[in-house]
């Protein structure tokens, strides 16, 4: 590992939360007993991942695993996640297993934070999926961004249509969105040495019914 | 106001020496002295070659130190490898008079190079010139123009006749490519009314002088009225925007900056850091702070001369006014693939004036926002349709093509835009008249009443989005 240091999802949500940012229901949990306790509260269906400091690509590393259902559906996931990060190596720190509560899947968007070596901090969002994998569909803003120009980030998008609603879907909450890519920019004031931030996906549901982020990445200088 | 910078000294030099003029047309060295002596530097020109006593029919001298009168601006062009030498004699001259304030050094062989030796060249230079409070703008540049001033250090043979030297607008320019500087003023000289700079830098390896005091100059300097800018790259991206941006909101900038390449990109460990490349957040930025990018030299010296010459649209309601229909419909896909134009709409009132005023073959406002006049059209039917339209509240500006018939004089078509377009100043006109060689008549006397005049339709539709698009940034950013 190199001088950077990340955050544990869990770490990554307080920060999101602190700016009342939401996100999805979860609970970070240390043994099994207390996932299961846990699970009673949030309720299934689950999601269920690493906290790692030291696994970034938790999927890769087959420490997520989705759609959990039940108890003995918990506990079978456990010991594989478990053994799946001890595989990593020998030196690896786990802090236990993140559940999170499925999220009904909305407009996928990313939206994140970038440190550039010569323009210092930038606030990016993009649409997810093909959007920003394929064709690279994103738009950039120099810090502080204002909603003025955090709704001009959203309207320069390709693939704006998608959030304005096509063939019969609702228009999406482009309002709270922008509101999220503010909040970015006043987390940047606040952490100023967050070097990247990428909150993907953030879903986005209709006008009026919010956003809600499912998965967080920071790393820090 | 007067322009108080120490960067005055290159705009306005009171004697300029040449140090490696010559009298060989091949040689740099020659060019610079020649381009002084045709723009008619009104100052005093002192060559220096240690073979030749006299250059282009000036006194040569051997040494800079020899030189009796004062001296405030030194042009060097002899090779790299006589660096020091050239310094020794600079310092005896600072030592016993201490007037030089700028150095434009155009010969290549310095940092650039990046070997020990060419760095080693530069900083023998920068050293030097630090030491005497001397400003240095290259090395490895094409040099220096103000027209205004009638100042002009370029080794850049434009070919223009004399009495075309010297003629200044609003447009000040800056160059990171010496090659790139030396084409876009080659260019602009060939235009049928030669642009019309007012000043103009390359500024080469920026051992000292660099983009944002030269860009701060600009800003405080009144008679540039749009600043230019061709750029590769500057290390201290943020301040560079910070200072484009602060000027962008009083003058435009319109900018041609290459490496599109994403390098670095890959390291990054999130989605966000992999997409925001160094470029991209040029792109982004330039977009935040009302900073016009284009995509192409023609497109760059188009933009220039509609900022300089035209007034800015108040606002997207373009007119399309097209005397032939194949030129008109491409016209109007360029002007959708902008996707900042509006089509206005017309009264019926005046929809009715204009078909009484052109011809029966006509199309009058179908589709809407577009006049197709037809091939029929007369002088009076070109210009008079425009002049109806521009008195109206629902058009803000226009594009006038034409594909000259041969029953249309061109002088008198030429005279009547001239007419149209001063009538109507704060409407601007975008004039086409196609095509080539032959139509040169009328275009020219169109571009010498100071009204720009361009090759085709799509061209003419970036160079009036740019103008909207900076249009609009102003009135969100008041």
């Amino acid at each position: 590992m190199s001088d950077q240091k990340y955050l544990t999802e869990t770490e990554v949500y307080k920060i999101l939360e602190e700016k009342d940012i939401k996100v999805s229901e979860y609970s970070s949990c240390e043994n099994k007993e207390q996932a299961k306790a846990e699970a009673a509260k949030l309720g299934y269906p689950l999601v269920m991942k690493i906290v790692s400091p030291d696994i970034l690509h938790k999927t890769d590393a087959g420490c997520v695993v989705l759609n959990v259902a039940s108890d003995n559906d918990l506990e079978k996931s456990w010991e594989n996640i478990m053994q799946n990060a001890q595989n990593q190596g020998d030196n690896i720190e786990i802090r236990g297993i993140l559940l999170q509560k499925m999220a009904e899947k909305g407009n996928e968007v990313i939206a994140g934070i970038k440190k550039d070596s010569q323009f210092g901090h930038v606030i990016l969002c993009g649409l997810g999926g093909i959007f920003v994998e394929v064709l690279k569909d994103v738009a950039l803003r120099l810090v502080p961004v204002d909603k003025t120009e955090a709704v001009k980030m959203i309207r320069e998008l390709k693939g704006f249509k998608v959030l304005e609603g096509v063939r019969g879907s609702k228009e999406s909450d482009i309002d709270e969105l922008a509101n999220v890519l503010v909040k970015l920019s006043e987390i940047v004031e606040r952490y100023p040495h967050i070097e990247e931030l990428d909150i993907n996906p953030l879903f986005v549901y209709e006008k009026g019914k919010s956003v809600l982020a499912v998965d967080g990445l920071i790393k820090c200088s | 106001m007067m322009n108080n910078s120490s960067l005055t000294s290159f705009f306005d030099p009171h004697n300029i020496a040449v140090m490696g003029a010559s009298n060989n047309p091949l040689k740099a060295g020659y060019v610079i002295t020649n381009n002084l002596l045709k723009i008619k530097y009104p100052k005093k020109i002192f060559p220096i070659n240690r073979k030749e006593d006299n250059i282009l029919g000036l006194p040569a001298y051997n040494t800079l130190s020899e030189i009796e009168d004062s001296i405030e601006m030194l042009i060097l062009i002899t090779p790299s490898s006589v660096i020091e030498p050239v310094m020794q004699d600079l310092e005896k001259r600072m030592q016993e008079k201490g007037d030089i304030k700028a150095i434009v050094c155009a010969a290549a062989g310095y940092a650039e190079l990046d070997t020990p030796e060419g760095k080693h060249r530069q900083k023998v230079l920068t050293d030097t010139a630090k030491k005497y409070n001397i400003r240095v703008i290259g090395p490895n540049c094409i040099g220096v123009v103000d027209n205004e001033k009638r100042v002009d250090t370029t080794f850049v043979e434009t070919l223009t006749p004399e009495e075309n030297r010297g003629i200044a607008g609003g447009i000040s320019f800056i160059s990171q490519s010496g090659a790139l500087a030396a084409s876009v003023l080659m260019r602009g000289a060939s235009l049928l009314s030669p642009m019309k700079f007012n000043k103009f830098v390359s500024i080469g390896n920026m051992s000292d002088v660099d983009f944002i005091e030269l860009l701060e100059h600009f800003e405080d300097d009144e008679s540039t009225r749009v600043i230019g800018m061709y750029m590769e790259g500057y290390p201290e991206g943020r301040k560079l925007i910070d200072t484009m941006g602060c000027i962008a909101s009083k003058k435009p900038i319109v900018v041609l900056k290459v490496g599109r390449s994403e390098k670095g990109a890959t390291a990054a460990s999130s989605h966000t850091g992999s997409l925001a490349g160094e470029d991209k957040i040029y792109d982004s930025a330039f977009r935040q702070y009302g900073i016009i990018r284009v995509n192409s030299i023609d497109e760059m010296i188009d933009t220039l001369r509609a900022f300089d010459q035209l007034s800015l649209p108040q606002g997207n309601k373009f007119f399309l006014t097209s005397q032939a229909g194949g030129p008109g419909i491409f016209c109007m896909d360029t002007m959708s693939n902008e996707n900042i134009f509006e089509t206005p709409m017309i009264s019926e009132e005046t929809k009715k004036k204009l078909k009484e005023l052109l011809p029966p073959m006509a199309n009058v406002c179908s589709p809407e926002g577009y006049n197709d006049i037809s091939a029929s059209a007369n002088v009076e039917q070109h210009v008079e349709g425009i002049r109806i339209l521009f008195n109206g509240p629902e058009v803000e500006g226009g594009f006038l093509i034409s594909v000259l018939t041969p029953f249309i004089p061109q002088d008198e078509l030429g005279d009547e835009i001239v007419k149209l377009c001063n009538d109507n100043k704060n409407k601007p006109l975008f004039v086409v008249i196609m095509s080539g060689n032959v139509v040169d008549k009328a275009r020219t006397i169109v571009e010498e009443a100071g009204i720009p005049t361009f090759e085709t339709p799509d061209r003419a539709v970036k160079a009036a989005a740019n103008l909207i698009r900076y249009s609009e940034f102003k009135k969100l950013n008041k």
